[in-house]
C-alpha cells in the first residue's frame, strides 16, 4: 500500500513540474519581425511632407527648399477644417537636415519636438505651433546644448516624444559607459527633470 | 497485516496525500493569471460606456483636457462597421512588445502597422486573447501618489481576455490623449494608441462596432490578438 501511494505521489508531483516547466516555457507563434522604432519624416528632396496629429485635429507640413549652399525649411499648421499658417522656419547649411519624429506632437498640439541632424550633431528643439517665440530672444527651445551643459557626464542617445503635455522625453547614456538616466525636458520653464524610472 | 504497520501505512498515505494536494495547490497559484487588474481603481467600472466630457484628467501629475465624446457619432453614417482592408482571411492582431508596434492583418494583407505604448507601470500580458467587448470611451484611474492617474473619457476600447486574463481584469487596447510616446512602455499595462489609429482599429474589429457598446457574440466572435515579446523596459 504504502509503495502504491509513494508511487502515485511521485508519479503525480513528476506531471505537475512537468506541467509547470511547459506553462512557462510556452510562448505564442511570433508573426513577422516588423519596424524596430517609430519612423522619422525627412525629406530627401526639394518638397513637402505632411503628418497628421495623434488626435486627427492638425496637420504639419515641412516644407523643403534644398539649395547649392543651404536647404530652407519651412513648417506650417493646418487645424482641422482651418486655414493652413506658417509658424517656423530656418535655413540650414547643404548637409544639415531637419526631420519630424514620430511623436513630433505635443498631447495637445500646442508643441512640435524636431530634430535637426548633421554628419557632426543631433539636435532637438521644440517649436510652438501658434508661431510664437518661447521669448523674444527664444524662437525655439533648444533641449540638446543646454542638456549637455548642464549634465556633463551623460550623452543623450535618444529624444522620443512627449510623456505629458509639456513634458518631452530624454534617453541617455553615460559617457563613461553604460545606461544613463531618462528625463522629462519641462518646455515651460526650459528645465530638465532627472527620473527615476528609464524611458 | 499487523495493527501497527496498517497504521503506518495509513500516516504515509495522509501525508502523501497532503503533500500532492499542496504541490497541486502551488500549482494553480504559480500558473494561474497573476497579473493584476489593468486600472486599479476603476477596472470594474471601466469596463462599462462612461462618458464625462465636463471632467479634467489626471497623469503624471498633471491635468490635461479631455478630448469630448460625441455619442452621436456612432449612429453616422459615415462609419463603415467592420471595414475591411481588401484582405481576404481571418482579421488578427499582432502586439509585438519587443519593437513596440502593433500590426493588423487581414488573411495575408496589413491593415495598419503603428507604434504602441504597453506596460510600463503594470505588466501587459502576452499570449492569445479575444476582444470580448469595445466601447466607444470609459473611466480608466489608478495607482497611488506620483504615479496616480484619472483619464475619462478614453476613447475607442477594445478589451481583450483569455482563460488566464479575465475579462474583468481590464485589459484593452485604447486611445491615449495624455501622452505622445508612442513606440515606447508607457501604459499601466493596457495597449495605448494614438487616437486617429485606436479610432480607425475600433471600426474594423469584431464584434462590429455599431452601437456604443458592443460584446462579442457566437455569431460575431471577438478579433483574435496575439501580444508576444518582451519590452526593453
Amino acid at each position: 500500500m504504502a509503495n502504491l501511494l509513494t508511487k502515485i505521489f511521485v508519479a503525480a508531483s513528476g506531471l505537475v513540474l512537468v506541467a509547470i516547466a511547459v506553462l512557462q516555457v510556452r510562448e505564442p507563434i511570433n508573426p513577422v519581425r516588423i519596424i524596430p522604432s517609430p519612423p522619422v519624416v525627412m525629406a530627401e528632396a526639394s518638397g513637402t511632407v505632411t503628418v497628421g496629429s495623434p488626435d486627427g485635429k492638425s496637420n504639419l507640413t515641412m516644407k523643403t527648399e534644398k539649395g547649392e549652399a543651404q536647404d530652407i525649411y519651412t513648417f506650417f499648421i493646418q487645424e482641422k477644417d482651418g486655414v493652413e499658417s506658417e509658424i517656423y522656419k530656418k535655413n540650414v547649411p547643404a548637409g544639415t537636415a531637419i526631420s519630424i519624429p514620430f511623436n513630433t506632437f505635443s498631447p495637445d498640439n500646442k508643441y512640435l519636438l524636431l530634430k535637426e541632424a548633421s554628419s557632426a550633431s543631433v539636435i532637438y528643439f521644440v517649436v510652438s505651433t501658434n508661431g510664437k517665440p518661447f521669448s523674444e530672444d527664444l524662437p525655439v527651445a533648444e533641449i540638446t546644448t543646454p542638456f549637455l551643459l548642464k549634465y556633463e557626464k551623460y550623452n543623450i542617445t535618444d529624444v522620443t516624444g512627449w510623456g505629458g503635455l509639456n513634458l518631452v522625453v530624454i534617453n541617455t547614456d553615460k559617457k563613461a559607459g553604460g545606461t544613463g538616466p531618462s528625463f522629462w525636458f519641462d518646455v515651460s520653464s526650459r528645465s530638465f527633470i532627472q527620473l527615476s524610472t528609464r524611458f | 497485516m499487523p495493527k501497527a504497520k496498517r497504521a503506518h501505512s495509513a500516516g504515509f498515505g495522509f501525508t502523501a496525500i497532503l503533500l500532492f494536494v499542496l504541490v497541486a495547490v502551488s500549482f494553480f497559484a504559480f500558473t494561474s493569471t497573476r497579473t493584476p487588474c489593468a486600472n486599479s481603481l476603476s477596472c470594474k467600472e471601466s469596463l462599462q460606456l462612461r462618458i464625462e466630457n465636463d471632467q479634467v484628467a489626471t497623469f503624471g501629475g498633471q491635468t490635461i483636457t479631455p478630448p469630448k465624446v460625441d455619442l452621436s457619432e456612432a449612429d453616422s453614417p459615415k462609419k463603415v462597421l467592420a471595414e475591411t482592408s481588401g484582405g481576404d482571411g481571418e482579421k488578427h492582431i499582432y502586439v509585438d512588445l519587443g519593437t513596440q508596434t502593433l500590426t493588423a492583418y487581414e488573411g495575408e494583407t496589413v491593415f495598419m502597422q503603428t507604434p504602441i505604448s504597453s506596460g510600463k507601470w503594470g505588466k501587459t500580458p502576452t499570449g492569445d486573447f479575444k476582444i470580448w467587448e469595445t466601447l466607444r470611451a470609459t473611466k480608466m484611474s489608478g495607482g497611488s501618489g506620483n504615479d496616480y492617474y484619472y483619464l475619462p473619457n478614453v476613447p475607442y476600447v477594445m478589451f481583450f481576455s483569455n482563460d488566464k486574463v479575465a475579462p474583468g481584469r481590464g485589459f484593452a487596447l485604447h486611445g491615449a490623449y495624455w501622452h505622445n510616446n508612442f513606440g515606447h512602455t508607457m501604459s499601466h499595462g493596457c495597449v495605448n494608441m494614438r487616437i486617429v489609429d485606436a479610432e480607425k482599429l475600433y471600426y474594423w474589429v469584431h464584434p462590429v462596432a455599431e452601437r456604443n457598446v458592443n460584446v462579442a457574440t457566437k455569431d460575431d466572435p471577438g478579433t483574435l490578438i496575439t501580444i508576444y515579446g518582451e519590452s526593453s523596459n
